[in-house]
């Protein structure tokens, strides 16, 4: 518990018609944490009480060993990249690295050594005399942590840093500011509704949803293990399905009517339950060949519905047979797979579930909270 | 119908221009053709412009000093009342400029008026009223400018100082006043030029002593009283010259509008 940095105890507040809830959770010094979550689900809301720009009702914020609860914003020692980077318009690029340096009373000669630093790690040299607004988005991003590293901060929260970014520059840039952020040794705090952003970055993820912390936790397991529905499906969980439980010999079997999954293992006492799994996690089984271990016990037969071709993936619906529905799973594959095996709308085949990859929420989760 | 359109834009724009055009020119031409009944002497010219330029420049820089602590309050705050309290503000922008003059004149009637008169001026009648006169009709659109002007800085900036270890009053000499920089010039000069002009608070105070109180406006005012039009006619071509230098500076210079 020494290791914990950022830490938020039961804090609820409301900020105009919105309210965050009993948010509970912990950074480790040196971790890089990401808070997930849609739009409007009050990651901003949830940062700024951070920032200490929001009064908090209820709870209490630890940076370390200091309460800063209802610490001013400028006592905390805190970093902060906003969305937009919002780099001052009157100062060039060295005045707005230097900005934070003029309130801490930094020797000019230490503020020089630090700034040559700083622009060396972020190859940001020969923009020092540059105005702000002639810089790129990536460059502006640069500064922008430049800038907050400048005062040598105990924790940086970046506010969706990639927003502004072209899609095709957000990739690199996501390898090079966790680069940066090991390279410091700082903890960071960085929210974003982007998950893949999400899963490059973060070490370890926790998900805001409608004002409530969901989850937090390993990375691993928030993507693989989601513990409520919600969770499940802004991580991209498409196929949920509600079912009854049944005994089966070397496990449990979930009925959902006009088919059933087998799950090892023994599940939670109740008879209801939901079960998902991800578009990626189900197989099409090649006609001829073994069948993997974990694959065989759940494997139906069916048509594909549609078929949509994407750049990087393709994505198909499949109706099980005598199924009453449109389409009962939603399958993503690789391009090549498709290629390979000649997928079209209408073709018969066979997919299996993958058995590790199937989720069943227990019944106290079921439901939205 | 695109045609129709860009008739009756274009239209509408120069029969509006051409007006302001033909009073200008009729001004110029009456001023050409007439002949003096009592030419201005360049000394009166020299005094009522100097002392419109004066008056107007303190009025001026005291309705900003004092807006600009009023506008930031107004653009970063809520409180109870604030609709009520920002619409008081604007009534100066409204009000008629005599109603104002009269208001200060019955002011000083009061008690407490008369104490501050007896402390700080006399402004009745004197050119301290009309500096008070011009401040306080121009002071509701100072406030009303720099209001536009604080609203659209993003209060993310100051959010970001703060969090880089300023103070609130640091953050403001630091990243507000520069960041509003322009629009407190253009806010200034706005004011300026509508302080200039100001007639109808000024005469109601100050009066209309040649000499004396004699702004620009007043002076116009009494070239038409003594029937003298051609003694207006120079003023007036004074004032509009002044007026659109500084509204002509304004819209075209490379201070306020470089990004």
């Amino acid at each position: 518990m020494n290791n914990v940095h950022l830490k938020i105890e039961t804090m609820s507040t409301a900020i105009g018609g919105f309210s965050l809830r009993n948010i509970s959770l912990s950074c480790e010094r040196g971790e890089y944490h990401v808070l997930l979550g849609p739009t409007g689900s009050g990651k901003t809301s949830l940062m700024k009480c951070i920032l200490g720009f929001h009064k908090i009702q209820r709870g209490a914020i630890y940076l370390g060993n200091r309460d800063i609860t209802h610490e001013r914003p400028e006592r905390r020692r805190m970093a902060y990249v906003p969305q937009n980077y919002s780099l001052f318009p009157h100062l060039n690029v060295e005045g707005n690295i230097r900005f934070g340096l003029g309130a801490g009373n930094v020797p000019v000669h230490e503020a020089d050594l630090l700034i040559n630093r700083l622009c060396e790690m972020l190859h940001i040299e020969n923009l020092r005399h540059r105005k702000v607004r002639n810089l790129s988005g990536g460059e502006r991003q640069k500064v922008a942590l430049a800038r907050a590293l400048a005062v040598q901060p105990e924790i940086i929260l970046l506010d969706e840093p990639f927003s502004s970014i072209d899609e095709g520059a957000k990739r690199g840039l996501w390898v090079e500011l966790k680069q940066i952020v090991n390279e410091v040794g700082i903890t960071a705090f960085h929210i974003t509704h982007n998950l893949e952003e999400a899963y490059s970055l973060g070490e370890r993820l926790s998900v805001l949803m409608n004002g409530e912390l969901l989850q937090s936790g390993a990375k691993r397991d928030i993507f693989e293990s989601p513990l409520t529905e919600g969770v499940a499906r802004y991580l991209g969980y498409r196929n949920i399905f509600s079912g009854v439980q049944k005994r089966h010999p070397e496990g449990t079997e979930i009925d959902m009517g006009y088919f059933s999954v087998f799950v090892p293992g023994e599940k939670p006492e109740t008879t209801e339950i939901k079960l998902c799994i991800r578009p990626q996690d189900i197989k099409i089984i090649r006609e001829g060949l073994p069948i993997g271990d974990f694959l065989n016990r759940n494997i139906f037969s069916g048509e594909i519905t549609s078929l949509l071709l994407f750049p990087e993936y393709c994505s198909m619906q499949f109706r099980i047979e005598a199924s009453p529905e449109d389409y009962d799973f939603e399958i993503r594959i690789p391009r090549y797979i498709q290629e390979r095996y000649d997928l079209y709308a209408g073709k018969k085949i066979r997919v299996g579930l993958w058995e590790p990859k199937i989720i069943l929420f227990s019944p106290s989760l079921v439901s939205e909270r | 119908m695109n045609r129709a359109f860009h008739i009756i834009m274009w239209g509408t724009a120069c029969l509006l221009i051409g007006g302001f055009v033909v009073l200008i020119a009729s001004m110029l031409l009456e001023l050409g053709q007439e002949s003096f009944v009592r030419p201005p002497h360049l000394r009166e010219i020299s005094f009522a412009v100097k002392l419109s330029l004066i008056t107007s420049t303190i009025a001026s820089f005291f309705a900003v000093l004092i807006s600009v602590p009023v506008a930031y309050l107004f653009s970063r705050h809520t409180f109870f009342g604030k609709n009520f309290f920002d619409t008081l503000l604007d009534l100066p922008i409204v009000l008629s400029p005599i109603a104002l003059g009269a208001m200060l004149l019955i002011f000083f009637n009061t008690p407490l008026g008369r104490q501050i008169d007896q402390r700080l001026g006399p402004f009745v009648f004197e050119v301290k009223g009309i500096i008070l006169a011009q401040f306080l009709v121009v002071v509701g659109l100072s406030i009303r400018l720099l209001k536009a002007t604080f609203e659209g800085i993003d209060v993310e900036y100051e959010n970001l100082a703060r969090i880089l270890g300023y103070d609130k009053m640091r953050v403001f000499f630091k990243v507000v006043l520069p960041m509003a920089g322009k629009g407190l010039i253009a806010a200034f000069l706005l004011v300026w030029a509508r302080a200039i002009g100001e007639f109808g608070a000024t005469i109601t105070l100050a009066g209309a002593t040649t000499m004396k109180t004699e702004t620009i406006p007043v002076a116009i005012y009494l070239g038409f009283e003594s029937a003298d039009i051609t003694h207006a006619l120079v003023y007036i071509t004074i004032l509009i010259f002044i007026s659109l230098a500084i509204l002509y500076f304004l819209r075209t210079s490379k201070v306020l509008h470089r990004e």
